[in-house]
């Protein structure tokens, strides 16, 4: 089944969320704006802006069961958005609540926990805001992670016990952490990734294999393994009491991923393709890419990008050739008849970057489908079962 | 507002730095090179020489960061002693040249690449490697290149990346040839693709 396509925006999508019925969708498109989207029919309609934050808004994320938005934004704040009646009108709006992160940088990524009585803020500040609701205040608290963290946080991922925190960073490390807090978690019993748990300690500090900023991390369903993706175009995979995966590949980085099973991982970034990883504790790999990339649709030339033409490397192709014949002939391949939209349009169904991928739907504790979004402002949902063998060898 | 507080922090840093004209030479004697003795605008500078004046641009404010992040912690550091690595890479040199003897141009490619050195302070071992390396790539024929690289581990591939960079951006020393190292770059990246240049960008262990 082809991919559905929705073109949401003229500017990047930096992130998204889905309602829990997956009629809503809220998107930052890469403005201090949350847009929410409503279904109608075919089509997404935006139907709400969330205006509060003052800086580009960097993450979403929509609890599933008690239906709350978190937005954590480079202005340094996060807001709890709840929908209440309009006295007046008598209308549902969104009415946000401001979080005391007590953080100095950018807010840079958001996740409710499991249970949705905490959520996790991380940040430029090299902490991560563990937030909680204090009821007697009427209002959100946090509680910072601090030690060992030496750069920006870039991402977090919750385990499914409601304690456990994953967390990506720009200094190279992907790294579990315990986020207990006393007045809201029960005890917490012993996992594969420890037993005590009080605040901070930390349970597993893992690095990329060739230095690279860990771009996302996250725990598979049983909350068991770590995955993480890096700069360093890699994705490694990380059974705490067994081996760990490292599975570097030949495109461009990946910078978000999300399980879809215990044994099945879906990484997109650099590359423009969701790429799906599986395997188990004997070993992992890549098997395909979602997006059905073919070989160049025109005969003439393969292309210089990165959609998984043979032509990586090669000189004398794609952007070298545009300036050589505008250097040496004077042509333009621009205003040129030739073509120019098959040089420069991607094989892949997004344009640029994916920025985030999510599970979309899911049926019996599997994904069934993912949506991505990325900076050329498109939503995609793809099947998590049509995996193709996708643009020759980028996945590899 | 803006060029205010610049003003004020270059006058700041310039006060921090004090009497110490060497501020390289400073920086390594004391820990903390402020001065008891703080220099009035009014008395020492006219503000007008300090902006003109940018020996301040070179004080590494760095240092007055109790947090910041070192060098040493971006990577783990080379267990091997730099004598040893030194040794090893002259080992190396010679099983190369049996190599070479024989023409098996994979087998010293991937006793060069292997447990290349890296980190401070082995700079005569690393260009030891390097004019070895070059002696390599450049009895290779071109025609050759593709099946050398296959036959490669993804670890030596990453590391010949690290040496193609590393010759580029030493023009004219020693035996560097740029169409050589181009030749290789070209094969290299159509089997080894982007992500093996983007591990060459990320990585801190220098070769």
């Amino acid at each position: 089944m082809a991919p559905e396509v929705h073109n949401l925006s003229q500017t990047p999508i930096t992130c998204h969320a889905f309602s829990p019925d997956r009629r809503q969708l809220a998107i930052s498109p890469n403005s201090n704006d949350v847009q929410i989207f409503s279904r109608q029919g075919p089509e997404w309609v935006a139907t709400e802006t969330l205006s509060e934050h003052d800086k580009l808004v960097t993450s979403i994320d929509w609890a599933p069961n008690s239906n709350r938005i978190v937005t954590a934004s480079q202005d340094r704040n996060a807001y709890v958005w709840q929908e209440t009646q309009d006295p007046e009108t008598n209308k549902l709006v969104w009415k946000p609540t401001l979080v005391l992160l007590r953080i100095n940088r950018a807010a840079t990524h958001v996740r409710w926990s499991p249970k949705e009585d905490k959520f996790a803020v991380a940040s430029g500040a090299r902490a991560i805001a563990i937030c909680s609701f204090d009821s007697e205040n009427n209002w959100w608290v946090s509680k910072l992670l601090k030690k060992p963290i030496r750069s920006t946080v870039l991402s977090v991922d919750w385990h499914p016990n409601n304690v456990l925190l994953a967390a990506g960073s720009a200094d190279m490390k992907a790294r579990v952490f315990s986020a207990y807090i006393k007045e809201v978690d029960e005890r917490p019993a012993a996992t594969v990734w420890g037993s005590k748990l009080p605040f901070n300690t930390i349970c597993g500090e893992y690095a990329s294999p060739a230095g690279g900023w860990v771009h996302a991390v996250g725990f598979s369903p049983s909350g068991d393994v770590l995955a993480f993706v890096s700069h360093d175009s890699s994705i490694s995979i990380v059974y705490p009491t067994g081996p760990v995966f490292n599975i570097r590949i030949s495109s461009l980085p990946f910078v978000t991923l999300t399980w879809t099973s215990e044994d099945s991982i879906v990484a997109a970034g650099h590359d423009c393709q969701p790429v799906v990883f599986s395997g188990s504790e004997a070993g992992w790999q890549g098997i395909g890419s979602l997006d059905h990339t073919t070989a160049p649709k025109s005969a003439e030339g393969p292309r210089a990008g990165y959609g998984g033409s043979s032509s990586v490397g090669r000189l004398k192709a794609g952007a070298f050739a545009t300036f050589r014949d505008a250097d040496s002939r004077g042509q333009s391949s621009i205003s040129g008849s030739g073509s120019p939209s098959a040089d420069t349009k991607m094989l892949t169904v997004h344009q640029n970057t994916i920025t985030s991928v999510r599970p979309y739907e899911t049926r019996g504790g599997q994904v069934t489908k993912v949506s991505t979004t990325g900076v050329d402002g498109k939503l995609v949902i793809w099947d998590v079962n049509d995996v193709g063998t996708g643009g020759a060898s980028a996945w590899r | 507002m803006v060029a205010k507080s610049l003003f004020r922090r270059a006058l700041k840093e310039r006060c921090l730095a004090g009497p110490c004209q060497d501020l390289t030479h400073s920086r390594n004697k004391h820990k903390h090179p402020i001065p008891s003795q703080q220099y009035s605008i009014a008395n020492d500078h006219d503000p007008l020489r300090s902006i003109m004046d940018t020996a301040f641009r070179k004080i590494d404010i760095d240092i007055y960061d109790e947090d910041v992040l070192q060098e040493s912690e971006l990577y783990d550091a080379d267990p091997r002693d730099p004598a040893q690595v030194l040794e090893e890479a002259r080992q190396r040199q010679a099983a190369v040249r049996t190599f070479l003897a024989k023409s098996d141009v994979v087998g010293a490619l991937s006793t060069v690449l292997e447990n290349a050195p890296y980190g401070p302070n082995v700079d005569q071992a690393k260009e030891l490697t390097l004019q070895t390396l070059l002696t390599i790539l450049n009895t290779t024929k071109s025609t050759e290149i593709p099946g050398v690289i296959k036959s490669l581990s993804q670890d030596a591939q990453d590391t010949l990346m690290k040496y193609l960079y590393k010759g580029m951006a030493m023009p004219g020393w020693g035996d560097i040839s740029g169409s050589v190292l181009l030749g290789w770059h070209e094969k290299l990246t159509e089997i080894a693709g982007t992500g093996c240049i983007v591990r060459t960008m990320t990585d801190r262990r220098l070769v």
